[in-house]
């Protein structure tokens, strides 16, 4: 079943003078139940915009969407009660504490206040339910979000940036929340920079730039479609990256646990071996290895430049 | 969530989120403390007017403009901020429709209201109640116009409510609608707009009293709905060698400040539709 289904959506934003920006431009994706959907672009590519017009608070200026098959108004609003969704920065009430403002949620959701207890005790708030929300470090924030989506039991959970600005033990705990989901078999949409966890967690990609769709597809296809060399040296490892990236057809190349790992093109390792010898460098170690979805995502987006959260 | 059901949840939630803010207390509790410090006076000195009936006229006066703008800010402060939290969004990404939530919000409108004079009518009245001598009062003690009165302050409220909600709406920002609605109510509806009116259009002078704040004066007096009252009031005036102002009839002004209500409500109804959370 199509959970998600966007056909040209398009969103541009007016402007006093020109002809505004045009943040969404005839985006087109699918997402079919259980699967975990990652939403990837760079800052500012309108990833927030598309999931707003889904969930109802931005107006789509083009095209339409279907969320659980409803199209109209009316049927959008029936869908929108089976999804749990957070938006950028956790939103509540400020001088109500966790508890209160879940029971604002759960009235809205037509839902029992029973399950309160429930989704405050799997993201480990269920000792804090009287603090106020002011008073939540941006971690019990995060958690409170996640367990507003989870009031009612939803189909369809949306998650943007789930974890921005946690530190990296926040960022395991809400890694660890949302495959919970995903073993519970929500269908999940997952908006966020954490390119490893989303390449771990999420079975479905699509990547957008400047409001389009650049790719979609599987974790696998998008990875296992291309391979990087991975060259080690025994000397200085940024001398080998600029002799790497000055080799003909390179992509970005880039040092990660002290080796160099690099798009190579059609080239084979033998001459890029040889190539390196041609400079005096002499690879201690040299493999082809699959493609991570990091190394994916800035060769289809360019350069890393507007990505600057990547965690 | 559709017809009675999605009212009730609006309702509650509404008053949920009205009685755990303290902001909501501390101007109620104000302005009952105002209340109590202006009738406290005539209370204690046993003032010849301070008791029932007639302390009618001193519960439904000019003051009563104080109770209007005291919940207007209170509206404003209860409405604007859903936008400063960014909790109107989430309401709706939660599942509330835009309109549901905006018709969720509009009733704050009857809720403020109904606190404020609420606490406006009851504390004179309990005060009075004291010193009342019910074997001595001549005729009801609660007549038909004080009811009358009450739906007039009412009406008076919501009209200029309207406008400081929609200003909540459009501006999103408290600060910024309380200056505009102040702005509106002060220097430019009994400063500006006479002065234009009177020098540019002084056919049209008239319109003036039914602009949304000047409306409400008439609805505030109490002699205005009850004639024994205008013509005590009258012979108090003649007796200090004044004229007094002939009887307002507030029907006109009853219809005109439903009709502010109706269309400010309206505007703000269609301007949060049309506009991103």
């Amino acid at each position: 079943m199509t959970i998600i289904e966007t056909e040209g959506l398009s969103k541009r934003y007016a402007a006093l003078r020109g002809d505004g920006t045009l943040a969404v431009d005839q985006l087109s994706v699918q997402v079919e139940a259980g699967q975990v959907y990652g939403f990837l672009g760079p800052n500012g590519s309108g990833k927030t915009t598309t999931i707003g017009m889904l969930l109802g608070i931005i107006n789509p200026t083009g095209g339409s969407f279907r969320l659980f098959g409803g199209e109209t108004p009316a049927e959008l609003h029936a869908a929108r009660q089976r999804i749990g969704a957070t938006l950028e920065y956790p939103n509540f009430y400020p001088y109500l504490s966790c508890r209160d403002n879940l029971r604002v949620v759960a009235r809205v959701k037509g839902s029992d206040e029973a399950d309160i207890a429930e989704v405050l005790e799997i993201v480990g708030l269920a000792s804090r339910r009287k603090t106020k929300f002011k008073a939540c470090s941006l971690g019990m924030k995060q958690r409170l979000a996640l367990a507003a989506t989870m009031i009612g039991d939803p189909e369809l959970i949306i998650l943007d940036e789930p974890a921005n600005g946690l530190d990296p033990a926040g960022q395991r705990e809400i890694r660890d929340i949302i495959r919970e989901l995903a073993r519970r078999g929500k269908t999940i949409f997952l908006s966020s920079h954490m390119l490893h966890e989303v390449e771990r967690t999420c079975t479905h990609v699509a990547i957008i730039e400047t409001g389009r769709l650049v790719r979609e597809g599987s974790v696998d296809e998008l990875t296992s479609a291309r391979t990087v060399a991975a060259v080690g040296v025994d000397g200085d490892i940024e001398a080998l990256r600029q002799a790497v990236s000055e080799f003909e057809g390179a992509g970005h190349a880039r040092v990660e646990d002290g080796r160099v790992l690099v798009q190579i093109g059609g080239a084979g390792l033998s001459e890029l071996n040889r190539f390196l010898a041609g400079r005096g460098i002499y690879a201690s170690h040299l493999s082809l290895e699959r493609q991570s979805l990091e190394d994916a995502f800035m060769e289809i987006t360019g350069t890393p430049e507007g990505f600057g959260e990547i965690q | 969530m559709t017809g009675a059901r999605a009212f009730g949840v609006l309702l509650r939630n509404e008053w949920f989120k009205a009685r755990k803010r303290l902001a909501f207390w501390i101007a109620l509790g104000f302005y009952a403390f105002f209340t109590l410090m202006n009738h406290g006076q005539p209370f204690l000195e046993r003032s010849e007017g301070f008791r029932l009936p007639d302390i009618w006229n001193a519960v439904f006066g000019d003051e009563s403009t104080m109770v209007v703008i005291f919940a207007a800010l209170t509206l404003v402060l209860l409405s604007a901020t859903e936008f400063g939290w960014r909790t109107a969004r989430q309401n709706v990404i939660d599942g509330l429709s835009k309109s549901q939530w905006f018709w969720g919000k509009s009733l704050l409108l009857p809720l403020v209201g109904l606190a404020f004079i609420g606490v406006h009518v009851l504390i004179p009245t309990a005060l009075a109640l004291m010193r009342t001598d019910f074997g001595a009062a001549e005729g009801p003690l609660v007549p038909l116009s004080v009811f009358q009165a009450a739906g007039g302050l009412g009406l008076a409220f919501l009209s200029v409510a309207a406008l400081a909600f929609l200003l909540s709406l459009v501006i999103r920002r408290t600060g910024a609608a309380l200056a505009v609605w102040f702005l509106w109510i002060g220097p430019i509806e009994s400063g500006m707009l006479p002065v234009l009116v009177r020098r540019f259009l002084p056919d049209y002078t008239r319109w003036l009293d039914y602009l949304p704040f000047s409306n409400t004066f008439p609805l505030l007096e109490f002699r205005n709905y009850d004639a024994a009252t205008y013509e005590r009031y009258a012979a108090a005036v003649e007796a200090a060698g004044r004229t007094p102002p002939p009887a307002v009839d507030p029907a006109w002004h009853l219809i005109t400040a439903a009709a502010w209500t109706a269309l400010l409500v309206g505007i703000a109804f269609i301007l949060f539709r049309r506009r991103d959370l």
